[in-house]
């Protein structure tokens, strides 16, 4: 039996893969995850509630014959890892577990594993941020929330008013995980080329699943992630790159399951910009991933507890995926009400056009068009021609940013 | 066997490609191009509204049958009309998939096809045993060369001379999207009245910036609802006849009028005159506005002839000394540009809508100095009465230069070296776009090098323009199938790289 903590956003297909795969699931949800427990269909849930919910879980767990628990979302990356450790389930090293999710103690966890990293500092005050920007010297920087997600409060700043802005406005917001920001992360600014390294691991080994190089544009001071595309041979650097990943994995003591990182390739050698220990978001419809890899990360995470020995034999296979994949967060051009999506018919001709998840409902306004949250849409495309679709990616961006993407009327008309 | 070395990877590069491989004796072809094979270059990516300037029943990497473009479209869904002029990135998309396609038919066939990146600066070597030598110093052997380099020089205008690298200088509109770094309200001036100025200027003013269009003239082209390909009514024939019977310049004009009379309507259109009222001094705003609402009346008599005249002035003038070829053009470059290089009639609208609204201005001069304010955010313009005018931005859209053909001292041809590098003299490009270096090491043996599209612009006037190059790549493939390797060439089954000696690098160097 597998326990699926928090099966939200990504977390539901990757229920939906063990669902496929036959694996035996028990839902288990977080009480600040009540909603999604009352909208699940799946037969066998768990909703923790009260002040002994964990322990009391973990009884009903073991009662179950529960024998592998995962995270099934980033709102369940720490409870399943106290419900495995209870449970003496394979399980990553408690004693980092705090740093697999404060981006602060990440980087300090790969500084006493004497990895490259980029500067970073937290601040709860703006005294206290005053005093760092007094010897910080290396603008741009960025200024985010300790523990949120998809680009969320994410800015760049190129100056010391822009980060007290930055910080004004983030502290004691409430974050796009549901916490109040009571923390700042104030860190360099990295510059290069950021990918995605996705990794299942088994036992502590990590198998690379999935790269991908990321296109983020800067618009009014915020990162937009426009794209996401997948390499289909590593590069020299590329395999650098990947290799310091895996060290930041045994850095965090991930030891089990889908790890999901991105990182900055800079001019002085891959710096990491996060690990999160869960399967990739904000979607994972799995049919243009097996479309490029004959695989998703999803199908990966099952088949590493259901079929453990077909998942050892990929340690010894090349990583050399027959197609590219590109995953395409769509952005309106601006704010309004959706009245119709003219681009469609444009992508949906244009070669290697797989398939749209999560279209934006018509007369409804758009939401999101900053964050990586998939809101507007996202597109997949699959083909041979890595070449030819970079060519096409490029031609759709271009087509959002003239507005011929999305037909939008102001709100209130 | 035959191996070939394509350089460029271009539209033109593309159509070599298809061209050659047609042929049964292809052992190998190997293409030396900096960036990926049938992508970018002209066509480009962009967005819906950055349409090509000819037909979709031009735009055909095959100069006969069906448009190859049309067929692609269909394949895909698109509603596509042979007269359309649709968006490039749907051109560069079907010159990518066509290459893919053509290269797999190749490997079933046994003929081995490669991309070498990087840039070819000279051939040495014998008719058949040529060899291809690389800016970074390798070297690849080839039978045959085949030269299809898109014009990447910059023409700049005398005012910009010495100003570039400079902030707030685009050396070239393309990408068009790179120009969404120059904000709404800012004021800029582009370089050029052409075809890729007026690219510019619609990218600029449909996001509310003020631009003003410069040239000595300040023509803008003729507006255009279809470039069809005709039905041959033997204009070639007459061109050469004239000429032949000592005809000037401006005779080659009549049977091009009468042409047009022929045609519904032709009788009363201007461009049916001999000396075409489009080249009046009319000012360019009204003048288009006339010629946008002459195409949007009906059909329009001189556009059917366009692509006739475009194949007769290339076979013929072609075959011509180059002082005829010289004067000819001379005295019809004003009309040629204008006709041929005419503008889709939705382009035409969209410009007229940006002067009406003020946002464009067209000039019929140019400035006479161009100076970077001392903090880089800006420029102030000289004009020759003396006015000076600031500008945030100036965007260079006066075309491209194909890169020089020249012989060295060494007798090695170069492709791009400076024209006026010491010892150095200007290759010949022959009708049959054969590349003469001037030497004859084997008699009787012609050289094996070829100029197509843009390349070959020094012996063909019209070159801008895919079916040339697809017309082109048709020649050469024909050439190459006909003409065996010169006796005692072995040629190399399976080119292989040559590494670099140090002379070779040096040379490249």
């Amino acid at each position: 039996m597998i326990a699926l903590v928090n099966p939200v956003s990504t977390g539901a297909e990757l229920a939906a893969a063990f669902g496929e795969e036959g694996g035996s699931c028990v839902h288990v949800y977080s009480a600040d995850q009540r909603a999604a427990h009352e909208a699940d269909p799946h037969p066998f849930r768990l909703l923790l509630d009260g002040p002994a919910a964990v322990e009391q879980a973990a009884e009903q767990l073991a009662r179950l014959g529960v024998d592998t628990v995962m995270a099934a979302s980033e709102y369940g990356v720490t409870l399943a890892d106290e419900l495995a450790e209870r449970l003496g389930t394979p399980h990553h090293d408690p004693a980092r577990r705090a740093a697999r999710r404060d981006k602060y103690l990440m980087i300090q966890a790969l500084k006493a594993a004497g990895l490259p990293h980029a500067r970073t500092v937290t601040v709860t005050s703006e005294p206290e941020l005053d005093k760092i920007l007094a010897d910080w010297d290396d603008y741009p920087l960025v200024v985010k929330p300790l523990d949120s997600a998809g680009s969320d409060g994410c800015t760049l700043c190129p100056d010391r008013e822009t980060a007290r802005a930055a910080f004004r406005h983030v502290t004691g917001a409430t974050n796009l995980m549901g916490s109040t920001n009571h923390e700042v992360v104030v860190q360099q600014c990295l510059n290069g080329v950021q990918y995605i390294v996705n990794t299942v691991s088994m036992g502590g080994r990590h198998l690379l699943t999935e790269l991908y190089a990321e296109r983020i544009d800067r618009v009014d001071n915020a990162p937009m992630l426009r794209h996401i595309i997948s390499r289909g041979s590593l590069s020299d650097p590329e395999r650098e790159l990947v290799d310091y990943v895996l060290g930041c994995l045994d850095a965090l003591g991930i030891r089990e399951g889908a790890a999901h990182t991105e990182v900055m390739l800079t001019p002085e050698g891959p710096r990491l910009v996060e690990v999160n220990s869960r399967v990739m978001g904000p979607s994972l419809a799995p049919d243009p991933y097996h479309a490029a890899f004959g695989y998703s990360h999803q199908h990966l995470t099952a088949e590493r507890v259901l079929r453990p020995d077909d998942f050892q034999r990929r340690f010894d296979l090349p990583y050399a995926p027959a197609r590219t994949v590109a995953k395409v967060l769509l952005r309106p051009h601006a704010d309004g009400v959706l009245e119709a999506l003219d681009g469609l018919r444009v992508l949906r001709r244009m070669p290697g056009f797989h398939s749209i998840a999560r279209l934006p409902v018509i007369g409804e306004p758009v939401r999101d068009r900053y964050l990586t949250t998939g809101a507007c849409g996202i597109a997949y495309l699959v083909h041979e021609d890595a070449q030819l679709l970079e060519s096409v990616l490029e031609t759709l961006h271009e087509i959002e940013d003239s507005g011929d993407f999305f037909r939008l009327r102001p709100a209130g008309d | 066997m035959k191996s070939i070395v394509i350089i460029g990877g271009g539209a033109t590069a593309v159509c070599a490609f298809r061209a050659v491989t047609e042929a049964e004796d292809i052992a190998a072809v190997r293409f030396v191009a900096p960036g990926p094979i049938g992508i970018a270059g002209a066509f480009g990516s962009g967005d819906l509204r950055a349409l090509c300037n000819t037909s979709v029943d031009v735009t055909s990497l095959s100069p006969d049958g069906e448009s190859g473009l049309l067929n692609y479209l269909a394949a895909r869904g698109w509603p596509v009309h042979r007269d359309d002029f649709v968006p490039r990135f749907l051109v560069t998309q079907y010159l990518r998939e066509s290459f893919q396609r053509l290269r797999d038919d190749c490997v079933r066939r046994g003929t081995r096809v490669s991309h070498v990146r990087g840039h070819a600066l000279r051939v040495t070597g014998l008719p058949g045993d040529y060899r291809v030598h690389l800016a970074d110093g390798r070297v690849l052997p080839a039978t045959d060369v085949l030269v299809c380099v898109n014009g990447t020089t910059t023409a700049h205008p005398e005012y910009l001379v010495g100003h570039h690298p400079a902030d707030r200088l685009f050396t070239t509109p393309y990408p068009l999207g790179a120009l969404r770094r120059i904000p709404a309200g800012a004021r800029v001036l582009v370089a050029g009245t052409k075809l890729s100025a007026i690219d510019a200027a619609l990218a600029l003013c449909r996001r509310g910036v003020h631009t003003v269009m410069t040239s000595p003239s300040g023509e803008l082209p003729a507006v255009r609802t279809r470039l069809r390909r005709h039905r041959g009514t033997g204009l070639a024939a007459e061109f050469r006849s004239l000429l032949a019977a000592g005809a000037g310049p401006q005779e080659l004009l009549w049977p091009v009028a009468r042409r047009i009379r022929r045609r519904p309507g032709g009788d009363r259109h201007p461009a049916a005159a001999v000396r075409p009222a489009a080249v009046d001094a009319a000012a360019a705003h009204p003048r288009l506005l006339r010629d946008t609402e002459l195409a949007e009346a009906g059909p329009l008599p001189w556009q059917d002839t366009v692509a006739e005249v475009i194949d007769a002035l290339n076979a013929v003038l072609s075959e011509q000394p180059v002082a005829v070829r010289k004067r000819v053009m001379a005295a019809h470059r004003r009309t040629v540009t204008r006709f041929i290089s005419a503008i889709p009639v939705t382009n035409a609208r969209k410009l007229l809508r940006h002067l009406d609204e003020g946002l464009l201005a067209v000039a019929d001069e140019q400035p006479y100095r161009a100076v970077p304010d001392p903090a880089g955010d800006g420029w102030t313009v000289t004009w020759p009465d003396g006015r000076q005018e600031r500008y945030d931005w100036i965007v260079c859209a006066t075309g491209f230069r194909p890169p020089a053909l020249t012989v060295g001292p060494d007798e090695s041809l170069y492709i791009g070296a400076p024209a006026e590098a010491p010892g150095h003299r200007a290759a010949e490009v022959g009708p049959d776009l054969r590349i003469s270096r001037g030497v004859e090491a084997q008699p009787g043996t012609p050289e094996r090098i070829w100029a197509l599209g843009a390349t070959a612009g020094a012996r063909f006037p019209i070159v801008n323009y895919l079916r040339a190059s697809a017309q082109h790549a048709g020649l050469v493939a024909t050439a190459l199938a006909d003409e065996p390797l010169p006796s005692g060439v072995r040629a190399d089954a399976a080119p292989t790289l040559v590494p670099a000696t140090s002379a070779a690098r040096k040379d490249a160097l």
